[in-house]
């Protein structure tokens, strides 16, 4: 019995270091989680899920820098003021850009997605040609669109046309902004030919042919601009630009009507408002392309950071519009404030502006909300005489001003209402305006130019452009009508650059308007500076972050940095 | 709960203490009587008396006398810990024995890896706490009473002591590497288990492993150090009862200290004025509001770490043990229950539930070891806990960040009408926070179980035998908890009336109890092997082969983490002088591709007993001494969080909305490059060792060791260009040395009435990069490339601006725009800019040096212990709002008086400028905010009385002990005048505080 036993164990014992040979399956893990790169491509359906995830590199603006509460880019322009540190555009502001609005990871990730996909067509198993068609073409533009946000900070860098690995070659040169601009259009035709021109609900959000084809407008709009083409603009490039935003104009969808058409129910500058809350599937055709996402409420970033602060309202208050930028808004009467006969009225400088300035600023006295915006201070020490929503403490207003545009009336503090809030990259009035620009540019203030101008003026209700303007009166003034009509949206910090116009704009004193109310209830309006910001020319590009510099010493900084 | 355990201990106290262990049977048999004495002819109380191989046994009265009934022909076994034990054959012979005991041969017993050496055959470099003195810190965590005690060993508290939620960080010889993960290996009886929250009674030994000849048997897991851990046995021998009550109280060890309305105002003025904004209209900001006449709702003057929270909270610990055992069975019996209280006041204004945190926990544990034959001795080890955490659904942090930010002045606590009072800029109020959040539970319900076997196989081989261990350790945990929202009210006047405006919204409490993070972990761990021994006088071998595997599985989306190696050792002694050691594993991590798994990790070792040489031997002081050295090679496989990074990966998630629904449409999305070749970093280890004895003067042992760790798992992100678009695969590429010294000295006194001991450590660690994948190219100072690995980067502060001029011709500051009084940077690179890359090292985050002083005194029945640990070569960065005034909308201490002000202290200033705005300048990592993070504690002192003996012998006490200890008495350190621990600075900032424990209570034994 007792023998049997201790054999018993003796075999135990062996068997359990017979196992010397460890390369047994005990190390092999549980099928996992993940999937692999074969079930990703062969499989329709997992194939659709990486093509989806490719859209995911797309950023909005209404949040783009800081760390905390994160603002739009407009804060480094002159269109408004962040003041925290954490909003991260003081550091622009303050000429130092190195990190600061760095996406070359974000957008190089998204273009190495893109190149997967492309690299992987003849595995996967599309169901028909139009569907391969389609899901191509998004590739494309959506590689094209990326690598345009990158030439656009930075100027010519590498064009990445296959999937990099560790061991290949990473010492790319920059590439010409010329080869980068022509590799762009390429994609874009690519991305044309392949698109559908219209979508069905269930596609909303997908680029369709005309994303591709104002992407490549926008491309040579940016390429026809002064930045690069220093000495003299090139009528033949404008022309090429011209002709480009005319198709999209022009784009039929397959019923024969046109594909995009203005905002407008007839409400004036109500619609131009509402545009910005109006999805294309519940009839707002102008959109051509945009961030498509849920609906959002007052906690929402997107709302909450832009939403004035103080009582009633209960924002974060960290977008305020500067003097410089609320002194673009025409008169109602079309004139500029400082034009004679304008009708200005220093003491009371909100009354009679163009119908827009209304719908795009909160200033003092606006009823919002059912609140009524207080951005004076009082001189005397009773609080309750102070306006409401300009305490004295750092963090309200640091311009007298909140922004209107974007913050959807219905979405409040006390309620739950959700609103769509779409960020647009493309719509059909900047397509108006990028017209009106290039014909100028190639043949003066025509006709064409007029025209164009002017269907955007009016459908916010705002007067025709005054008539007999030379070339270079017109330019200014389409430059002013680009800063109002596609104020915030990201269009005037690089519109400033291409045209070489930062540091007349953005360099220097930005002011506030200093409202106090004495203790008879007059108003008293002071415009003076509360910033002196930095622009030098050199900053047109951004510089290449020094730690990507120091990794490639193929790569070439841009001038001044 | 805590009332049941008190009385289910009382009850258990009395049943046991009423217990004789297993009385003489009465069997037929002779009555065979008896003494015994020891070598000195002085009698012997207290032996076990058993027949072997059966249940009978007694035990030698006071005058070493005994009495047993034994069948013919039986073995009498005569035993006690500290003697050898006899064995005395019945078959012919007297009724009457006398025994003589001689004293066992004294040779320590060292646990090393999966098996024991004795002290002299030993060639590894441990170092040790002996298990009794970890009893005397009053503190639930285990991890936070081994500090200052042994060498080897860097012990810094990663938080502040909220009640269950303490925990320190351990690094075994500092660190070795740059990877992220540089966590010792802890193991308690052979599973990798924590021992945190095991009870200090539980405790046998706790040794530090730390050369290659002790780790290697770990291989693979082996190179950050390993801790080995093990609970208490039984003995053959007089059960011994042992009962302890204590309670005492935790009290922060300091708080910052804030100052009120009428100087916060003040300064907030000044930091208006600087910053060029007006000037507050709102007679909130004039001081003299605050002089003692205003409306306190309007003006305030709060005071809000007086206001919630208790200077002080009580814990309380009780636990029983029961030790001893037959020739045949021993047993270690535990329990004990533990709770801790939490310091917030108005816990228990919302009466439907307090909030005030409390910790409690109850261990259990039994380790019984059976002889099943005279062959097979089997071992049962059960133990399980309970850890309960109920919490404030507030968390600390956030509670206490609320505290440390809320300006004197911001509001009252409640308003005139009693609700609770908040503003559009402080919108939490504590009192909301504390008590009309909801509670949290968070349970906690753990079984640890070993099971095993020995089989001597000596009919095969003399000396060999066999063993297998199987771990079985589960875990289930969940929190229940309800939770409330409320909302705060800001008064304004409006004309003549009071009026409110409120922020947030005020819920009752759910009425249901949610439950959350419900989940179950286990761990199966497997453990067999052979080993043999054999001493012929002359030479003696050891030696030890095992198998290892382990499994650990969690619920949920997990996937188990293995371990799986063989590991073996062969120890030769020639003479009892000359020792020598040959040890391996053979292991392998899942991490790495099948093929590229395993490891082999070899270690050499010797050790020369220089006392057992002739020339020695006899010698008056030097009565022992060893050197000792071992090099090998060991490894680390983890890296961090990330798993399997040898194989390509897709992910689902990211995605995009499409369409008209809201509907995210999933994506899916490639993950890390793989690195099909990774493997685990190498450590070359070498160790050179002293161990020496001074008969009656002292005890010195020294280590040497320097560590050499290739292969270091990182990335290339420093150097590959960012256009790859991806992250990068994990590689082997980077090499640290890491070197220093362990010393430990002790000394140990005693006379009749008196004696004392004194022990001192330190231990030395400093770690440097030898390469790692940098661009060429930069300026020395920029390279990570010889600093150390744990190193704090930041700018130099070189002064404060004096005037425009000054910044004119000084470096452009690229953070944001500065004035007179912001920080001046050194331009380290010389290009006029200063940015990031003027950063440079500005100290360490792991000191270099710690030190342990420990120290014992008895006289008659006082006796007295201390421990002090201390800390050099660390640096900590004051970034938390008690320093950095007035930023985030905090308020303000009195380091704001030395702020820069124009034409006041322009010279002297020791502060930036006073400011409201959130500073990027002033407020970047640079020396201006790195302190030095040394220190000296008191971490813990002990004062005791054992009554006389002779009082407690009529009432069959063996010993009655009361005691008085304390824990983190005092600190010296250079942060104190902040009213900041040196340890944890942001603790009591942005976190619950560092805690001071004072504990009384007594100790039984039977």
């Amino acid at each position: 019995m007792r023998n049997m036993k201790l054999k018993n164990w003796i075999f135990l014992a062996l068997a359990s270091l017979s196992v010397i040979s460890c390369e047994d399956d005990f190390l092999d893990r549980a099928p996992g989680l993940n999937l692999d790169e074969v079930k990703v491509f062969t499989i329709f359906e997992n194939a659709q899920r990486f093509h989806a995830d490719i859209y995911s590199h797309l950023q909005d603006g209404f949040n783009r820098l800081g760390n905390y509460q994160p603002v739009p880019m407009s804060s480094a322009s002159d269109e408004s003021d962040s003041y925290m540190g954490y909003h991260g555009t003081q550091t622009l502001n303050f000429g130092s850009y190195d990190g600061v609005d760095d996406q070359l990871f974000n957008y190089y990730s998204g273009i190495r997605k893109a190149n997967i996909f492309l690299s992987k067509l003849d595995v996967i198993p599309f169901p028909d040609q139009k569907a391969r068609d389609a899901m191509v073409g998004e590739v494309y533009f959506l590689r094209a669109f990326y690598f345009f946000e990158i030439i656009k900070r930075y100027g010519g860098m590498p064009i990445i046309e296959q999937v990099l690995l560790p061991g290949d070659n990473l010492m790319y040169p920059r590439n010409s902004y010329k080869e980068c601009v022509d590799y762009i259009l390429t994609d874009c035709e690519q991305a044309i030919n392949l698109l559908p021109v219209s979508r069905p609900d269930n596609e909303l959000g997908r680029a369709a042919k005309g994303a591709a084809m104002a992407l490549k407008a926008r491309m040579l709009m940016y390429a026809a601009s002064p930045l690069w083409n220093l000495e003299i603009t090139n009528p033949d490039k404008w022309q090429l630009a011209a002709d480009a935003v005319k198709a999209v104009i022009e784009l039929k969808n397959e019923s024969g009507s046109p594909a995009y058409e203005l905002y407008s129910k007839g409400n004036g500058a109500k619609d131009y408002e509402r545009l910005f809350f109006t999805r294309p599937n519940n009839g707002n055709k102008e959109v051509i392309f945009y961030k498509h996402q849920g609906t959002v409420d007052f906690n929402n970033q997107q709302i909450f950071v832009w939403a004035p602060k103080g009582d009633g309202f209960e924002g974060a208050g960290a977008v305020a519009p500067t003097q410089n930028f609320v002194d673009l808004f025409e008169m109602s009467n079309g004139k500029t404030i400082n034009e004679p006969g304008s009708g200005y009225d220093p003491d009371n400088p909100y009354l009679n502006r163009e119908p827009r300035f209304y719908k795009i600023i909160l200033y003092n006295g606006t009823v919002w909300q059912n609140v009524t915006v207080e951005t004076f201070l009082s001189p005397d020490l009773n609080p309750s005489s102070n306006g409401k929503h300009r305490k004295i403490l750092a963090e309200y207003t640091s311009t007298g001003y909140y922004v209107r545009k974007y913050l959807p009336e219905e979405v409040q503090t006390k309620t739950t209402v959700r609103a769509y809030h779409d960020w647009i990259y493309f719509r059909l009035a900047e397509m108006y305006l990028n017209y009106a620009e290039a014909m100028n540019e190639v043949s003066g203030p025509t006709q064409e130019v007029y025209a164009a101008l002017n269907m955007v003026r009016s459908r916010s209700g705002v007067i025709d452009m005054p008539a007999g303007l030379d070339q270079d009166q017109m330019r200014k003034r389409i430059m002013n009508e680009r800063a109002i009509e596609l104020s915030f949206e990201e269009h005037r910090w690089w519109d400033a650059r291409r045209w070489k116009k930062g540091a007349e704009w953005f360099g220097g004193e930005m002011n506030e308007m200093y409202i106090t109310k004495d203790a008879q209830g007059r108003l008293t309006y002071t415009k003076k500076p509360f910033e002196t910001r930095v622009y030098r020319d050199y900053m047109d590009l951004y510089p290449i972050p020094i730690s990507e510099m120091n990794k490639n010493p193929l790569l070439q900084q841009n001038p001044g940095w | 709960m805590i009332p049941y355990m008190k009385l289910f201990c009382f009850l258990l106290f009395i049943a046991l203490a009423g217990l004789n262990p297993l009385p003489a049977q009465e069997i037929s048999g002779k009555t065979i009587t008896g003494i015994v004495n020891d070598t000195g002819g002085k009698p012997v109380p207290d032996v076990n008396v058993s027949v072997l191989d059966e249940f009978v046994q007694t035990f030698t009265d006071q005058e070493g006398r005994f009495s047993i009934v034994v069948s013919a022909g039986k073995t009498l076994y005569f035993s006690k810990q500290g003697y050898t034990a006899v064995k005395i054959n019945l078959l012919s012979g007297s009724d009457r024995l006398v025994v003589t005991l001689e004293p066992a041969d004294k040779e320590k017993i060292i646990d090393v890896s999966y098996g024991t050496r004795t002290q002299s055959e030993l060639t590894h470099a441990i170092s040790s706490i002996s298990a009794g003195s970890l009893e005397k810190t009053p503190v639930p965590n285990l991890s936070n009473a081994i500090v200052g005690r042994t060498t080897g060993l860097t012990v810094i508290k990663s938080t502040g002591d909220e009640p269950g939620y303490d925990n320190s960080a351990i690094y075994v010889r500092g660190i070795g590497t740059f990877n992220s993960y540089v966590s010792p290996l802890i193991l308690v009886d052979n599973v990798e288990r924590n021992f945190a929250q095991f009870d200090p009674m539980e405790i046998e030994s706790f040794s530090v492993l730390k050369d290659a000849a002790a780790t290697v048997q770990y291989g693979i897991r082996g190179a950050n150090g390993v801790i080995n851990v093990k609970t208490k046995r039984g003995f053959t021998g007089k059960s011994e009862i042992n009962f302890i009550a204590q309670t005492g109280f935790q009290a922060p060890s300091t708080l910052p200290e804030y100052l009120g309305s009428a100087e916060y105002v003040t300064l907030y003025n000044k930091a208006l004025r600087n910053d060029g904004l007006p000037l507050p209209v709102d007679s909130k900001f004039d001081p003299s509001m605050y002089y003692g006449t205003g409306d306190p709702f309007r003006y305030p003057d709060v005071d809000w770490y007086g206001d919630f929270l208790k200077p002080a909270a009580p814990q309380s610990q009780y636990k029983l043990s029961l030790r001893g055992g037959t020739t045949a069975i021993r047993y270690f019996v535990f329990m004990g229950a533990t709770s801790q209280d939490g310091i917030y006041k108005l816990t228990d204004v919302n009466p439907q539930y307090n909030t005030n945190p409390k910790y409690s926990r109850y261990n259990l544990r039994s380790n019984v070891d059976v002889d099943v034959t005279k062959t097979l001795q089997v071992f049962v080890d059960l133990a399980a806990r309970v850890e309960n955490r109920h919490v404030p659904n507030s968390s600390a942090a956030s509670i206490f960040s609320t505290l440390s930010q809320l300006p004197p002045n911001a509001m009252p606590v409640n308003n005139r009408d009693s609700s609770i009072a908040g503003t559009s800029v402080y919108r939490n109020n504590p009192l909301g926070m504390i008590s009309k959040t909801g509670y949290r539970d968070n349970y906690q319900r753990i079984m640890l179980g070993n099971v095993g076997a020995t089989q001597k196989l000596d009919f095969l081989l003399k000396g060999l035998s066999a063993n297998l261990m199987v771990g079985l350790d589960g875990t289930n945990y969940y929190s229940l908890g309800r939770s409330q929202t409320y909302a705060v009210y800001q008064e304004y006047t409006s004309g003549d009336s009071t009026e409110y405006l409120k922020y947030g919204d005020n819920s009752d409490i759910s009425i249901n109890t949610e439950k959350f993070d419900d989940g179950f972990a286990y761990m199966l761990t497997t453990l067999g092997g052979l080993s043999y021994s054999l001493n012929t006088g002359a030479s003696s071998l050891s030696a030890d082969l095992n198998y290892m595997q382990s499994k650990y599985f969690q619920n949920g989306d997990n996937l188990a983490y293995s371990n799986q190696g063989i590991s073996g050792r062969a120890t030769y002694g020639f003479r009892k002088k000359y020792f020598t050691e040959f040890g391996f594993a053979y292991n392998g991590s899942e991490d790495f591709r099948k093929g590229n798994r395993f490891g082999f990790f070899p270690a050499v070792s010797a050790a020369w007993i220089v006392s057992n040489e002739s020339f020695l031997q006899g010698n008056s002081t030097i009565s022992f001494l060893k050197v000792r050295g071992s090099y090998g090679k060991v490894g680390n496989g983890k890296l961090g969080l990330e798993r399997f990074p040898f194989e390509q990966k897709y992910y689902s998630g990211g995605g995009y909305i499409f369409g008209s629904g809201f509907g995210n449409t999933d994506g899916s999305y490639e993950g890390r490059i793989p690195n099909p070749n990774i493997r685990w970093e190498e450590s070359l280890n070498a160790n050179i060792g002293i161990d020496l004895e001074m008969k009656n003067i002292l005890n010195f042992s020294i280590d040497f060791f320097n560590n050499y760790r290739d292969n270091i798992i990182t990335t290339s992100t420093n150097i590959t260009p960012g256009i790859i678009g991806q992250l990068l695969p994990y590689e082997n590429n980077g090499t640290v040395v890491n070197r220093g010294f362990e010393a430990m000295i002790s000394h140990n006194h005693q006379k009749k009435n008196w004696g004392y001991s004194i022990q001192g450590n330190v231990s030395y660690a400093c770690n440097k990069i030898l390469s790692m994948q940098e661009v060429s190219g930069l300026p020395d100072y920029q390279y990570k490339q010889g600093k150390s690995a744990s190193a704090i980067w930041g700018l130099e502060a070189i002064g404060f601006f004096r005037d425009e001029e000054d910044i004119a011709n000084s470096p452009y500051q690229s953070f944001e725009a500065v004035q007179p009084g912001d920080v001046k940077f050194k331009d380290q690179n010389n290009d006029n800019i200063i940015d990031n890359q003027d950063q440079i090292v500005i100290g360490d985050q792991i000191p270099q040096w710690n030190f342990g002083l420990l120290g014992a005194v008895n006289y008659k029945g006082f006796d007295l212990h201390f421990v002090l640990s201390g800390i050099l070569g660390r640096t900590v960065l004051l970034t938390n709002n008690s320093v950095w005034v007035l930023q985030n909308n905090s308020k303000v201490t009195d380091i704001a008086y030395n702020a820069w002000e124009k034409g006041v202290n322009e010279d002297n200033a020791t502060y930036p400028r006073l400011t409201t705005l959130n500073n990027k300048n002033n407020y970047n990592n640079s020396t201006l905010w790195a302190r030095s993070g040394n220190y000296l504690k008191v971490t813990n002192l002990e004062i005791g009385y054992s009554l006389p003996g002779k009082w407690l012998t009529k009432i069959n006490v063996k010993e009655v002990r009361l005691f008085l200890n304390t824990y983190n008495l005092m600190s010296f350190d250079s942060i104190s005048e902040y009213h900041l621990d040196a340890e944890v600075p942001d603790a009591g900032v942005s976190g619950y505080p560092i805690m001071r424990v004072y504990n009384t209570g007594i100790s039984v034994k039977f």
